[in-house]
Order: structure tokens, then sequence, then C-alpha cells
């Protein structure tokens, strides 16, 4: 139990995917003018993320490894997370066409968002078992979730700010974000493994 | 230029830019207007997430409140901000939590094996899917899934008809 907590805070806190990897920084900057709909792409990735570790640790177990195929990894990761996204625009086509309206815009970015591909490469490099591979997927998008509605609530706050003119937009932002990934390094004392 | 509608403008609202393009007996189609992939800027040439616009249908979807609707017309359409948060948490939440925690059962109950684990999970998203599906029907019921008419932008005169969404009637679930 211990080392499945350890794993979640390593994950979501310590290795944070978007201050410490620098993954998924495309839409960290682009989504996030707004706290709401940084939660529902959030999510989104989350769940997509969550999925497709499934898919992706049984191809690596059953496939790739026992057969000396890891040159493929990354071709097949990309269509496996495809495939996650295809099967979650489904899932929320059938669970309510109105809410496919309303999320399924986040969908297609998530195809193209390296922290899903980075994370799906991470978990492998682990050596997890099922559960630690889809608690950690879990815990690492649910770290990206977390900075990005911060983000969000602190570009929101800077709308409202009055910024000196030759750093307003898109590079206070940047400032925005480099202090943030800075009090997230005082995460990395806390000793995981 | 514009025309606010009344109620619209009492709770904050999340707006996007659709153009008109079918009216049916009381029912106005829109097309949402591309943007690039996450809304953030507008370089659709260089954007990897508007690579699959023009190959992917379009998402169409239906108001019922547009005054006087014209064919071609841009109008800005909003949600209400808390609709994505449920929309959101339903969609997404439920499911991943019955399948996190259908997953952990099966794993502990099967003494660990990865193939309990596996099956568990799969088990825990589908039952998380139903009860989903039942949250936001609900949801849908009370009408709070639904975007609303906020203002109109422009007309374009030469637009032509396009063919309504063919298999989806204009509803709320």
């Amino acid at each position: 139990m211990q080392d499945m907590v350890l794993l979640i805070v390593s994950a979501a806190l310590v290795n944070n995917v978007v201050l410490a990897r620098f993954l998924g920084l495309c839409s960290f900057m682009g989504v996030t003018t707004k706290v709401e709909t940084a939660v529902g792409m959030g999510m989104a990735t989350t769940f997509v993320i969550t999925v497709s570790s499934m898919g992706d640790w049984a191809i690596e177990t059953f496939l790739l490894e026992p057969h000396e195929l890891g040159y493929l990894r990354t071709v097949t990761f990309i269509l496996v997370i495809a495939a996650a996204v295809q099967f979650t625009e489904m899932l929320v086509r059938k669970v309510s066409p109105t809410m496919f309206r309303l999320l399924g815009i986040y969908l297609p970015l998530i195809t193209t968002n390296c922290a899903v591909l980075g994370i799906a490469l991470l978990l492998v490099e682990g050596k997890l078992s099922f559960i630690q591979s889809v608690v950690f997927a879990f815990a690492s998008s649910l770290g990206y979730s977390l900075v990005m509605v911060l983000f969000a609530g602190l570009r929101q706050r800077l709308a409202l700010a009055e910024v000196p003119t030759l750093i307003a937009g898109p590079p206070i932002g940047f400032i925005t974000a480099g202090l943030l990934a800075l009090a997230f390094m005082g995460f990395s004392g806390i000793s995981t493994h | 230029m514009s025309d606010a509608v009344g109620g619209a403008s009492q709770t904050e609202l999340l707006e996007g830019t659709a153009r008109v393009v079918a009216i049916e007996a009381g029912t106005v189609w829109l097309e949402p207007e591309p943007a690039a992939g996450c809304g953030g800027c507008r370089s659709l040439a260089a954007c990897g997430g508007s690579a699959g616009r023009g190959v992917l249908p379009a998402r169409r979807f239906c108001l019922t409140d547009v005054p006087q609707p014209r064919l071609g017309e841009r109008v800005v359409v909003g949600i209400p901000e808390g609709a994505l948060l449920h929309a959101s948490a339903v969609a997404y939440a439920i499911p991943l939590l019955t399948m996190l925690a259908a997953g952990t059962a099966a794993a502990r109950l099967g003494g660990g094996g990865d193939g309990a684990a596996a099956l568990g999970a799969l088990g825990g998203l589908a039952a998380g899917a139903v009860i989903a599906h039942a949250v936001a029907g609900r949801l849908a019921e009370r009408g709070r899934l639904a975007p609303r008419f906020v203002r109109r932008l422009s007309s374009d005169a030469g637009a032509t008809a396009a063919d309504p969404h063919p298999d989806t009637a204009c509803q709320r679930t």
C-alpha cells in the first residue's frame, strides 16, 4: 500500500509531467485561459492516458517484450493512443450526445499531446505490474490536470492585474509557468525511491 | 450589431462562434467555426490538432432559441461555465474511478494477478459508463448541458443550405 502511495506522489508531484518533465506544454499554454476549459482538457487527458495505459501495458507485456520488438514501441503506442481517443469519443457519445458536443472539442488535441506518449513510454520503462501501470498513468495525468488548473487560475488573476506592456500576454505566462515549476521543485525533497 | 438575449448574460458563459448551416421548422443547425486545435491561437497551418480538419465530419449541433435565423450568419453561442465541469465529472471521472476501484479490488482478490486486475478494470469501466449514462440523462433532462444563443456576429448572404445532421434530432439527451 505504501508503495502505491509513493508511486502516486512521485508521478503526480515529484516528477510532474509538465513542470518536471516539460511534456504537454502546448496544451499547457493553449487551454489554460479559463479554469473550466483547463478542467475539461485535464479530465479528458486523464481519461485517455489511463485507458491507453492498459493497452500499452498489454502490448508491451505480450507482444513487444517477448518478441524483442522494442524498436516498434513508439509507433505502436501512437496507434494505441489514437485508438484510446477514438474509444473515448465513442464512449462519451454513447453516454450523452449533448456531453459529446461539449467535451468532444478536446479529444482530437489529445492525440497530438506528447504528454500522453511520454507517460506511456515512462510506464514501460518502470517494468510495472498491470495495476501499478494504471495507477502510475492515472497519477501522472492527475498531476498534469492539477498543473493545468493551477496555471489557469493564475492566468485568470493575471488578466485582472496591471502587467507592463513589455511582458504582457504570453511572456508573463511563461514567467508564471517558470515560477510554478520552481515551486514544484520543492516536492523533489520528498524521497520516493 | 449584437443582439443580447435576455437571461443569457445572467450567468457566466463559455462562448464560441458558430455558423448557421441549416434551418428547419424552429430548429437551427450550427457548425462550430474552425479555430486552431485548442482555440488558444489562430495558427491553423502549424497546429497538429487541426490536422484532421477537412477529413473528419464537422460536429453540428442545433438550437431552438435563435431569433430570426438566417442561413450563413455567424452567431456566438454559450454554455454555462458549470456545465463543462459537470459534464467532465460525469463523462470522465465516474468511469475512471469505478475502473480504478474495481481493478484494485480485483488485483487484491486475485492475489495480485495481472489478469484478474485487467478484467476487474474493464468491468469497472463498463459499470462506470452505465452509471455515467444514467447521471448524464438526468442532467440533460434538467437542461443543464444545453448550449444557448448569445448574440449574432455577421451575415453571409452567399451561403447555401446544408443537410442537417443525418441521424440526430435536436434533442437534449
